[in-house]
């Protein structure tokens, strides 16, 4: 009874923790099979001693499966916000290939950077209705430096190879930090509003 | 008010040293008689003074919260020194009062926009920062397409903040306007600045947001947030789930007592007499 007691105790003094399950046999004591098997969540034990012990057993087993395969249960990345591979993209301009629907969203196969992440004013390749399209990133939504404008979604102008516009009219906000770079003068001209 | 004027100017002019005259005259009376000397010419009576007295009640005092050193172990002569410096830029920029939940307009100094200004109306959703670095970020939705900007309160290239209307919302932070529908977060890019009385308490602004479909950027239902101005229409088996994170024993931690009442006290000081 004092070791349930125990070990219910220190389930409940503690909130959501993940410890790697290597280490707890040899390290810890009862009390990490616990933390391992609320992973995710903070759940209030019942009493039992027999069910919690059997509960260890089964984490026993999964352990030793964890280990030989020598791999994490969840592999969390936290991708870069702002446009890289495989993003989805909306085309903001009134091209006909940007705004017919398709059951597919436009993605980003490649962007045009030393690093493979793409920022206002890079130009990358899109996937478009089974076809490969350059574009122009005009908006995304990691914020960028002090002052300038993030946006809630990436926005993105189509582009042909030479520079210039596919549509003729672009109704979203643009940000002004675009006419820094002078190639972009075409794809400025058609811009309506500018944040 | 007019015996408190010659006084103060009287004061300021031994300070600085600009003309000769006798020094240290503080009073109204000692100017005169160090002057005049024997021959006392006839002195009317004081004008009396109206003191508003409903104005004297309310006085009310805002410091803005970038003042407030956070807590830790710096040395305070650096939040100090941060002070002078704010004050300075205060005394030649108007910063005014607004909280999260005001609608402002911005306008900045551009080189690459029309004019060299840009001006931008949104509404805060934001203040962050201590200090010279505090910031304010600014959401407004342009076109159906959500745009915010973080500006810097002490940044030069702001040229002026106007405040178009001044109130409170229910919560410290509006991050939610994001997950909320679009019409929370339009607003009139040409509005008129709310015209409102020097001594009237700030509004708050009650509104319950109504929210698009779940999946939200941040589960916004968890007391973690306790956030009270979004409308939840979850059901009460989500609401209740939710409830699970709650960590019931934070708001009796000690250790994370910060108490800013003295500070502010002294802070409040320093800056009146500097901004009078």
């Amino acid at each position: 009874a004092a070791q349930s007691s125990s070990v219910t105790s220190g389930c409940k003094g503690r909130p959501n923790t993940t410890t790697d399950a290597g280490s707890w046999q040899t390290e810890h004591g009862l009390n990490s099979a616990f933390f391992l098997c609320w992973k995710g969540g903070f759940q209030a034990l019942d009493g039992d001693a027999e069910a919690c012990k059997q509960k260890i057993k089964v984490l026993v087993f999964l352990s030793q499966v964890q280990k030989s395969n020598s791999q994490p249960l969840l592999i969390i990345t936290r991708a870069c916000q702002a446009i890289q591979k495989l993003t989805r993209v909306r085309v903001v301009d009134n091209s006909a290939l940007g705004n017919t629907p398709y059951h597919r969203p436009p993605k980003c196969i490649h962007v045009y950077n030393k690093t493979g992440v793409g920022k206002v004013g890079d130009t990358i390749l899109l996937a478009i209705k089974g076809e490969k399209k350059k574009a122009l990133i005009v908006g995304h939504k990691m914020p960028g430096p002090c002052m300038t404008p993030r946006f809630d979604s990436n926005n993105v102008v189509l582009i042909e190879d030479n520079g210039n516009p596919i549509g003729t009219r672009i109704k979203t906000p643009i940000p002004y930090t675009l006419r820094q770079k002078g190639e972009f003068s075409k794809v400025l001209a058609i811009a309506r509003n500018f944040v | 008010m007019a015996a408190v004027a010659m006084a103060a100017a009287c004061g300021r002019l031994a300070l600085r040293g600009a003309a000769a005259r006798p020094s240290r005259c503080f009073s109204f009376s000692g100017c005169r008689s160090s002057r005049d000397g024997e021959t006392a010419k006839f002195q009317p009576p004081p004008k009396p003074v109206i003191i508003d007295k409903q104005k004297q009640k309310e006085e009310r005092r805002y410091l803005s919260p970038e003042f407030i050193p956070p807590r830790g172990r710096t040395d305070p002569l650096k939040f100090y020194m941060e002070r002078k410096d704010m004050i300075q830029r205060r005394k030649v920029f108007n910063i005014p009062e607004f909280y999260v939940g005001s609608i402002l307009a911005v306008t900045t100094a551009d080189p690459h926009a029309d004019g060299k200004t840009k001006r931008f109306v949104g509404i805060c959703i934001q203040r962050g920062g201590k200090g010279l670095g505090a910031t304010f970020v600014l959401r407004n939705v342009i076109e159906d397409q959500g745009v915010e900007i973080c500006y810097e309160l002490y940044s030069p290239r702001i040229q002026e903040i106007q405040v178009l209307k001044l109130e409170k919302r229910l919560d410290d932070n509006l991050l939610y306007l994001r997950d909320a529908l679009p019409e929370y977060s339009t607003f009139d890019v040409n509005m008129k600045p709310e015209s409102r009385l020097d001594h009237e308490e700030i509004p708050v602004n009650k509104l319950q947001v109504r929210m698009k479909p779940k999946p939200w950027s941040k589960r916004w239902e968890r007391p973690k947030y306790n956030i009270k101005g979004i409308k939840f229409e979850l059901p009460e088996k989500k609401m209740k789930a939710a409830q699970k994170w709650s960590q019931p024993w934070l708001e009796f931690d000690m250790l994370r007592e910060y108490d800013t009442s003295k500070i502010e006290e002294k802070i409040w000081k320093e800056i009146n007499e500097e901004l009078k």
